[in-house]
């Protein structure tokens, strides 16, 4: 009985020690457009989560330009080391490019369903497009991602750059891209959102 | 007192006066024509780039300008009397009955544009009435990418957002297109008189905003310096053509450093003219100096007298060559307009003429200053003495200056302390050569001379018996015909690169973002229509983070750098980007193997690492070895690889290639996605394959690349085009270098002659004499030209331009056999003229 109560707090402390890994799957502001990647908000959530004594590994699966449609594929390639988390932040070049919203909102779907099949926690970190993409596509994309969450039953944080778009002294001089106080904006919101979904 | 000498001087020695400003006028008119004709080079792109911006200034914003920044902006343009217009671009998704496709619609004023046009569908182009029209009606003009893939033709509707707008024209080209090409969306023109109808400017939206500015009489510079005082958000970008253009000045630039290399090579022949009069004046003014100083005056006084004498002759040479252009200016225009079927000027600016004047004063003193110190040197006791004198030599280190200036000029001509120092190494390597080839062949000559008849015997002593200026004959026909042989076939290997061998293989489709899951599917679409695919490649961002074990730091993209030389800014670019990834088991028929051996068969993923080949230039600059294990961030997972070959890719065929490839077997897991491109033979071919990927494929984005292709050849062609009329320029001008040279080497032996003659030598044999002699010289230069000038051409295209050498042999033994005669024919024509001046003038012996 002793060393059956034994062998249990080592598994128990072994699991409250154990690292948990968090993936961002996600496009150009995952990976930290313009800036070196040790400022990209994947990185910079992770330094915070360490400061709040959180043993935690990011893994920054940023890619610039990528789309709904690599994500499946992507995260075939991340799951084989564990990933505890998912945060999933694609979508925004297939708004930017005007891909179809269903095309998109089926890849959302798929990598989401994949990941869980995977036992993998999904949150989704939703994208708004500029006004300039009229007011059809803007509204129909928005209600994409809502739906998505809703249907799939996941966290979601309705819009990652909220505070930041718009916002000459958080941008590049590209007006799209966060600088690293951007990031550092992004990186704030999502380290809650995170803290409040884990 | 002084100028009484000067003027006695310049009176004195009119001979030498001729051939100095002769020579040295028309070295600096070489230099003149280049940097003219850099400047008119510049001034066109600079033209082509104000297409760019459809004006001669834009001031332009990522952001909606505020109604202060509005204000004080027009205020300035005001005050400054400008024209102006404004061009606010952006993004949209635009609707048809059938589909909606993104597009980049660009909302422009009246007066827009200043510069540049489209190319409508009846191949017009547009002209102001057009555009005054477009401005004022609710009506567009859309890409026929974009009206084949709405399906929409002119009178149709189209939505773009809350408003509905009636196709007005159909265009196939826009001037307006940069360099780099590529746009996310097809473009769409329409007037910005009914943006806010759409409704698309809100918070939060993106786009581009430009008020552009028409600069008439006004001065640019000040003008900047007006809008850049009340502009303080650093976003706000006022730019120029120039820096609308970096990408095509970027390669202009190579243009006009190697343009300058050539021109310099030609300075330092008429340094070496000069050099060569001035150092037979002064031998045969050692006597009068000699005297000057018997008379009193200080060898400081007796430098000073003679230096501004060179000095006036220099300044006289630049005013000639000044006048010279003046005159050739118009007719080297109206050549160059038969030639290139395009108005070219000729920009003969006071900043050229400020430029060259410095070069060649600079030049000319630090060549001639040290010849006067070894003259001034000469004692004084020499008045008295009835032996000809020799010019006392002076140390190599009082040609140090010149040396370092020379090597200064190389390294500011080319932008590039490597390319400097690599022209200066291979002239001074030449320059070695031919002295090592000069002194084994006229030895040799002298020994072979003893049993010879007596006019052989002297023709083959000539070389030595007159080293000095034999010698200085020879390297500047050598360098002469280096240039020559130079010209030829850097001119013909760059027209191969890229007229013949890839015109048929060249793209014009890129096709992008085709994913894993699509392969599948894309290929058995291409069997089924036929279509015509030249290349098909898996792509997979990754990030370089260590080499041989040791991280690579980056820096921050968004710090503002400067860079001295372009190695520091193209490291600089390199270092800093992620990279894109390929793998595959065969070489491309763009490219091949330059070290190392290519992939042996499939990596079999256990025998980690894996073999990576790298592009040889890309290699270069990440300082890379084979052997070298480097390792990849592709997607949070380190692959890691050894360099096991370096490839030389022909970047000119336009097809899409890797700098960095990996054995097969390793990263086909790896998140990716596909690169394709396509060849098509008709305009129907293209449209079919639009609507296919389009239906077939809604994520892939297809591009038509033939028109960027199609403006980056032409860029190259006015690089092969200019460096052949430089250089033929610079060519001309080394040619009467060495034809004024040689005739001042033939009037050398004007006593010989007569010894001859009065040896009762026949004029005959005076005269086989010197045709022996100009055989040897002309023969053994421009042999030894052919071998240098290749070596020299294969070494600047294949470090330069990484291109492959053309040898154009018969053309090229054709122009020098011409040549060759034409020499041979002037020497001739002035050998005669002076045996019979010797006979003449016997009394004056």
């Amino acid at each position: 009985m002793k060393k059956l109560f034994l062998c249990l707090s080592i598994l128990i402390s072994f699991n409250l020690y154990a690292e948990m890994s968090i993936l961002i799957l996600g496009d150009s502001l995952a990976e930290g457009y313009g800036l070196d990647e040790s400022m990209a908000f994947p990185r910079v959530v992770e330094k915070k989560l360490i400061e709040k004594k959180k043993n935690v590994k990011v893994i920054n699966g940023g890619v610039s330009g990528a789309t709904s449609a690599s994500g499946i594929q992507r995260l075939k390639w991340h799951l084989k080391k564990p990933v505890d988390v998912l945060l999933l932040e694609l979508g925004a070049n297939d708004g930017l490019r005007g891909l179809s919203v269903p095309d998109t909102k089926k890849n959302l779907k798929e990598i989401i369903k994949f990941a869980k099949e995977k036992k993998v926690k999904v949150m989704l970190l939703g994208i708004l497009m500029p006004p300039n993409y009229g007011a059809d596509y803007t509204g129909q994309f928005e209600k994409m991602y809502k739906d998505v969450a809703k249907e799939e039953k996941v966290p979601f944080l309705p819009f990652l750059l909220d505070g930041v778009a718009g916002n000459a002294k958080l941008n590049l001089p590209d007006g799209i891209h966060p600088n690293q106080k951007g990031h550092e904006v992004i990186a704030e919101k999502v380290v809650n959102f995170l803290e409040k979904n884990i | 007192m002084k100028l009484k000498f000067i003027q006695q001087t310049l009176r004195s020695s009119k001979e030498f006066n001729f051939f100095f400003i002769l020579c040295f006028s028309l070295g600096i008119l070489g230099l003149i024509l280049v940097e003219s004709f850099k400047a008119g080079v510049e001034d066109r792109v600079s033209k082509r780039a104000k297409n760019f911006i459809a004006s001669d200034l834009s001031i332009s914003s990522r952001r909606q300008f505020t109604e202060v920044e509005k204000k004080n902006i027009e205020e300035v343009i005001k005050k400054n009397n400008l024209e102006y217009s404004e061009w606010i671009e952006t993004y949209s998704l635009v609707s048809s009955v059938e589909k909606a496709k993104l597009a980049d619609l660009n909302f422009v004023a009246a007066k827009f544009p200043f510069y540049g046009g489209v190319i409508f569908e009846n191949g017009e182009k547009s002209n102001t009435a057009d555009w005054e029209t477009l401005s004022k009606s609710p009506v567009l003009w859309l890409s026929r990418d974009l009206s084949w893939e709405l399906k929409v033709k002119v009178g149709d509707q189209l939505k773009i957002g809350e408003s509905t707008f009636q196709v007005g024209k159909v265009f196939t080209e826009d001037q307006f297109s940069s360099f780099r090409g590529f746009n996310l969306a097809p473009k769409i023109f329409l007037s910005k008189n009914y943006l806010a109808e759409t409704k698309l400017m809100q918070f939060g939206s993106t786009g581009s905003f430009a008020y552009l500015l028409k600069i008439n009489d006004q001065n640019e510079t000040l003008v900047r310096e007006n809008f850049s005082k009340i502009i303080k958000d650093q976003t706000i970008k006022i730019k120029g053509p120039k820096e609308s253009s970096e990408q095509i000045a970027r390669s202009l630039n190579y243009l006009s450093d190697y343009l300058g290399l050539i021109t310099l090579l030609t300075y330092i022949l008429s340094l070496i003219g000069l050099y060569y009069f001035t150092h037979h004046f002064l031998s045969k003014g050692l006597k009068s100096i000699a005297l000057f100083k018997a008379l009193g005056f200080t060898p400081q006084k007796v430098f000073i007298l003679n230096a501004a004498h060179l000095i006036i002759l220099s300044l006289i040479s630049l005013v000639v060559s000044f006048a010279a252009m003046l005159i050739m200016v118009p007719v080297l225009e109206s050549l160059l307009l038969a030639r290139i079927g395009e108005e070219f000027k000729l920009l003969f600016t006071s900043g050229v003429v400020l430029k060259v004047s410095l070069y060649s004063v600079i030049g000319c003193l630090l060549s001639l200053l040290p010849l006067i110190l070894g003259a001034v040197k000469i004692p004084v006791n020499t008045v008295l003495q009835d032996i000809p004198q020799e010019l006392k030599r002076l140390a190599f280190w009082y040609y140090l200056p010149l040396f370092f200036y020379v090597v200064l000029m190389a390294v500011i001509i080319s932008h590039s302390i490597k390319i400097g120092i690599v022209f200066i190494s291979a002239l001074l390597i030449l320059v070695g050569l031919g002295y090592l080839f000069f002194k084994t062949f006229s030895v040799l000559l002298e020994k072979s001379a003893k049993n010879k008849k007596l006019e052989i015997k002297h023709g083959f002593l000539a070389l030595s018996r007159y080293f000095h200026s034999s010698f200085t004959i020879f390297m500047s026909l050598l360098l002469g015909v280096t240039l020559i042989v130079l010209i030829i076939q850097v001119e013909a290997s760059l027209r191969n690169e890229f007229t013949s061998t890839t015109e048929l293989r060249r793209p014009d489709l890129f096709m992008f973002d085709l994913q894993d899951n699509q392969e599948e599917a894309f290929k058995k679409l291409l069997n089924e229509q036929k279509l015509n695919v030249t290349m098909f490649s898996p792509m997979i961002r990754g990030r370089l983070t260590a080499i041989n074990n040791g991280a690579i730091e980056q820096k921050k993209s968004d710090q503002e750098e400067t860079f001295v030389t372009r190695e520091e800014e193209n490291q600089e670019r390199f270092r800093t980007r992620g990279v894109n990834l390929s793998y595959r088991g065969k070489l491309s028929w763009s490219e091949s193997i330059t070290k190392g051996k290519f992939f042996s068969g499939r990596c079999d993923g256990e025998k980690i690492p894996c073999e990576i080949s790298l592009e040889e230039s890309y290699a270069r600059r990440m300082n890379v070895n084979i052997g070298d294990k480097l390792t990849f961030d592709v997607s949070g997972i380190d692959i890691v690889g050894v360099v096991t070959s370096f490839r030389k890719v022909k970047w000119t065929s336009f097809e899409p290639n890797f700098f960095i490839l990996f054995q097969p077997g390793l990263l086909e897991e790896a998140p990716k996605t596909f690169l394709a491109s396509f060849k098509v033979k008709s305009i129907e071919e293209r449209r079919e394959i639009f609507q296919l990927i389009s239906n077939n494929f809604a994520n892939v984005s297809l591009l038509e690349v033939s028109e960027v292709v199609r403006k980056i050849t032409e860029i190259f062609e006015l690089m092969a085009f200019s460096i052949k009329i430089i250089s033929f320029l610079s060519l001309a001008v080394a040619l009467v270098v060495v034809w004024a040279v040689s005739f001042n080497h033939l009037e050398l032996k004007i006593k010989e002659m007569k010894l001859f003659f009065l040896m009762g030598m026949t004029a005959e044999k005076r005269e086989t004499i010197y045709k022996i002699e100009s055989f040897l010289l002309t023969s053994m230069s421009i042999g030894l030209a052919i071998f240098s000038g290749t070596l020299i051409t294969f070494l600047v295209l294949s470090f330069g331009f990484n291109i492959t050498l053309e040898i154009r042999a018969l053309y090229l033994i054709s122009f020098l056999i011409i040549l060759f005669i034409i020499l041979n024919a002037l020497l001739l024509f002035k050998i005669r003229n002076l045996v019979k001046r010797s006979e003449k003038a016997l009394i004056t012996f």
